[in-house]
């Protein structure tokens, strides 16, 4: 076809918001990778010399070992819940959705106040059993720690995805394994992990990024990686060039990540040869197997959330009398307004890049979604750094306007990190709707837009509900970002959280955590409410 | 004619092999007209390009001498006045049998609309029904609705996807002549794709036979279909 005719097909209005949505995801990306080319300054030279090793090592180390851990921990679980039954497995299969609800740097300073010398089990050791523990044994403010913090907190995005692909996806293969003769173990390595490689892996690297970008916890362990490196170079030594090159180096270590995922991935794509999946069917576990597997996926809830959770609940009756009314009803206020005001115009913009691409396949509807995968593989320190570049390149081409330090630099970077989750959801929601509703619509006389409000729009809205709440999650646990972009002297829960805990205030830091914990479980509880009507 | 579709070439996106190429095509006002092929010909393609569902590579498509498509305009398709049915009908699931059926009028007063609407359903016998939801109907209760919706914007032409393939057999003889009947009051150029030759033999006037994106015969139904069946038999598996 040819450009004009391409041109005239697809000349509409939701083409022109996609192409300058797409646009605005990709400029902070775009001033990072062009910091990697420009001159070294002196601290660049000393980091290159002196630290870059340690930083590539200790975030090698943390992001494959955490991933691989959480992605074993995850897939038995998935495999449990989706092909057997044993007791309380419906509600196993919910509670373990909630560590989701709990951010890592939450579960860091849990764990650190539980296991160290004041904390409740060393205490209650010392008191009534008048034994010393070895403080080597029970400190876990290392490498080792950060990897039983991130696999517990992480490990839903495996177990998620895992057993959604089996519960649908995998029961012909597995009956006929099962008809065919073979046991358990020979399914779950021969059949399951093969079918679901793909989920897996998606699921692990999922988890990669998500430790790659962490900064609570590995600033709270202390443990050197590219994160911290960041904050150390923006705030410590205030050096802007620096911070650029960090974050473009950064930003190829995920790079190498998603191609990794994609190699493990092989030919394979997530998606069933066919539509005429069934449910598996599964199997009633008898005697001692379903107690192991109950007390199984029972150990790895109480350890994710159940522990933490009462510690925390512990904590916050501990401090009660000394909590600061005013300050923590403005971070909730502050956090509320920041979440809702990105969450909207992210919701909106998905919409708009969603229904564009479904209306045409091909080169560019793939490389938008490519785009914002990209970008919401980039760690919030880096997606911070390249939008405080480009909003400081605006203001000196607007002179008198002062962006930098407000809310809206703050919100457009939630935009920019947040984007692909939004449409994520919503192009999964027009998937399932297919074009047969739309070119209806259009045939008796009403145009994309009209077509999109009177008849798309009400039959996607559990997929737009779903964007709003997993954007609206992923904001209100969001460190990093916030930390380094939130105007001066505003907190939100998370930021507020993390200076208690940094200051060693942790059972002050526990009010506000439970308060994120609870807005977190809440959204997670309406999400799985608004799924299961879906799947009904 | 009518309607013209000269040298139209078409290949859907990513695809190496064209769908259509070169394809001509020419229909009298008012007249009933069956392309038949077998899956992949692509003879729903061609009722997509007359919708303005999708863009030819090339060519110029016409309809009542106005260019619907060409190197310089494309007429999108709600500005077409052209009706589609779909092959599953795209019953909008949300709304009622009477709101799916006035959908499409704009402008009108309310009077004016259930005139409109009692006319249609009279049409399709369905008044009985017109408060039920899509999926309280039946498959050719659906496909009513569904050509309801289309006639009552008094469309200039008729396009039917596979209008009977949903059904099962039985079913399928007992609506050709209903669906036969409606479009005999409906009194609208037709044209209606399908690889079942008795739908073409109980409701066209004319055939056009396609096989791999080229027309291999066409003419009235008595001179194709009736007298050489086995010709167009050849036509469709080779």
């Amino acid at each position: 076809m040819n450009h004009s005719r391409k041109f005239q097909f697809f000349r509409n209005g939701w083409g022109i918001g996609s192409t300058i949505i797409m646009l605005m995801v990709l400029f902070p990306s775009m001033f990072i990778l062009s910091g990697l080319i420009t001159p070294a300054s002196e601290n660049w030279t000393h980091i290159t010399k002196y630290l870059l090793t340690d930083y590539i090592l200790n975030s090698t180390i943390l992001v494959l070992t955490s991933a691989i851990l959480a992605t074993v921990i995850g897939v038995s679980l998935a495999w449990l819940i989706a092909a057997y039954e044993f007791p309380f497995r419906t509600a196993l299969k919910f509670l373990l959705m909630l560590p989701l609800a709990i951010p890592p740097y939450i579960a860091a300073y849990t764990y650190n106040g539980l296991l160290n010398y004041t904390g409740v089990i060393q205490t209650f050791l010392r008191n009534h059993f008048d034994i010393q523990v070895s403080q080597q044994l029970f400190d876990i403010m290392n490498m080792r720690g950060a990897i039983f913090i991130f696999a517990l907190c992480l490990f839903p995005y495996v177990y998620l995805i895992t057993a959604s692909y089996l519960e649908k996806q995998s029961a012909a293969m597995i009956e006929s394994a099962r008809m065919l003769g073979k046991g358990s173990f020979e399914i779950f390595f021969r059949v399951v992990i093969p079918l679901a490689r793909v989920a897996i892996v998606g699921g692990g690297s999922l988890v990669a990024l998500e430790v790659l970008s962490d900064y609570g916890v590995v600033k709270y362990f202390g443990i050197e990686t590219f994160s911290v490196s960041i904050f150390t170079v923006w705030f410590g030594i205030a050096d802007v060039d620096a911070a650029l090159k960090l974050s473009g180096v950064m930003m190829l270590f995920v790079m190498c990540i998603l191609l990794l995922e994609k190699w493990l991935r092989g030919r394979r794509k997530y998606a069933p040869s066919t539509t005429k999946a069934k449910p598996l069917k599964r199997i009633a576990l008898t005697g001692a197997k379903k107690w192991i597997a109950f007390s199984f996926c029972l150990t790895v809830f109480a350890f994710s959330f159940l522990i933490p959770v009462l510690q925390l609940l512990h904590w916050a009756y501990l401090s009660f009398d000394r909590l600061d009314a005013t300050v923590l009803a403005g971070a909730v206020a502050n956090s509320f307004v920041t979440t809702v005001v990105a969450a909207v115009p992210i919701v909106i913009a998905a919409i708009i890049v969603a229904n564009f691409n479904r209306s045409r396949s091909g080169f560019w509807s793939s490389l938008f979604a490519r785009m914002m995968s990209l970008a919401y593989s980039i760690p919030g320190s880096v997606v911070a750094i390249g939008v405080i570049t480009l909003f400081v390149a605006v203001e000196r081409q607007l002179a008198g306007v002062f962006l930098s330090g407000t809310i809206l630099m703050l919100v457009f970077a939630y935009f920019v990190r947040f984007l692909a989750i939004g449409y994520n959801s919503i192009e999964t929601g027009f998937e399932k709707l297919g074009k047969k509703y739309t070119e209806a619509g259009r045939t008796i006389g009403y145009g994309m837009t009209q077509t999109f409000f009177k008849i798309d729009l009400p039959l996607i809205k559990p997929a737009v509900v779903a964007a709003f709440i997993l954007v609206f999650i992923d904001i209100m646990k969001e460190l990093p970002l916030t930390l380094i972009l939130r105007p001066f002297n505003y907190h939100t829960l998370a930021t507020k959280t993390f200076e208690y805990a940094s200051d060693e205030m942790i059972h002050e830091a526990a009010i506000s955590a439970l308060l994120i914990i609870s807005l977190c479980f809440v959204s997670i509880l309406l999400l799985n409410r608004l799924t299961n009507r879906g799947n009904a | 004619m009518y309607i013209s579709m000269k040298q139209v070439c078409f290949r859907y996106e990513g695809s190496k092999r064209k769908l259509l190429d070169n394809f001509h095509l020419s229909v009298e006002k008012g007249a009933r007209v069956c392309i038949l092929g077998e899956s992949g010909s692509g003879k729903s393609t061609v009722l997509r390009l007359l919708a303005g569902l999708e863009m030819p590579e090339s060519g110029v498509i016409e309809m009542d001498q106005r260019v619907l498509v060409d190197d310089k305009q494309m007429v999108y398709p709600e500005h077409r006045g052209i009706g589609m049915v779909f092959q599953d009908y795209a019953l909008f699931p949300h709304m009622t049998v009477s709101q799916n059926i006035t959908f499409g009028l704009k402008g009108k007063s309310k009077a004016e609309k259930q005139e409109l609407l009692d006319e249609m359903l009279d049409l399709v016998d369905l008044h009985a029904f017109c408060k039920r939801y899509p999926h309280e109907l039946s498959g050719g209760q659906q496909q009513r609705v569904a050509i309801a919706r289309a006639l009552i914007l008094k469309p200039k032409l008729l396009l039917l996807d596979e209008p009977l393939s949903n059904l099962d057999e039985s079913l399928k003889e007992k609506i050709r002549p209903e669906l036969k009947a409606i479009l005999d009051r409906a009194k609208i150029t037709t044209i209606f794709v399908t690889h079942d030759k008795n739908d073409c033999v109980q409701l066209a006037d004319y055939i056009v036979v396609m096989n791999q994106g080229c027309v291999t015969r066409c003419g009235l139904l008595d001179e194709v279909l009736i007298r050489r069946p086995a010709q167009v038999e050849f036509d469709l598996v080779t």
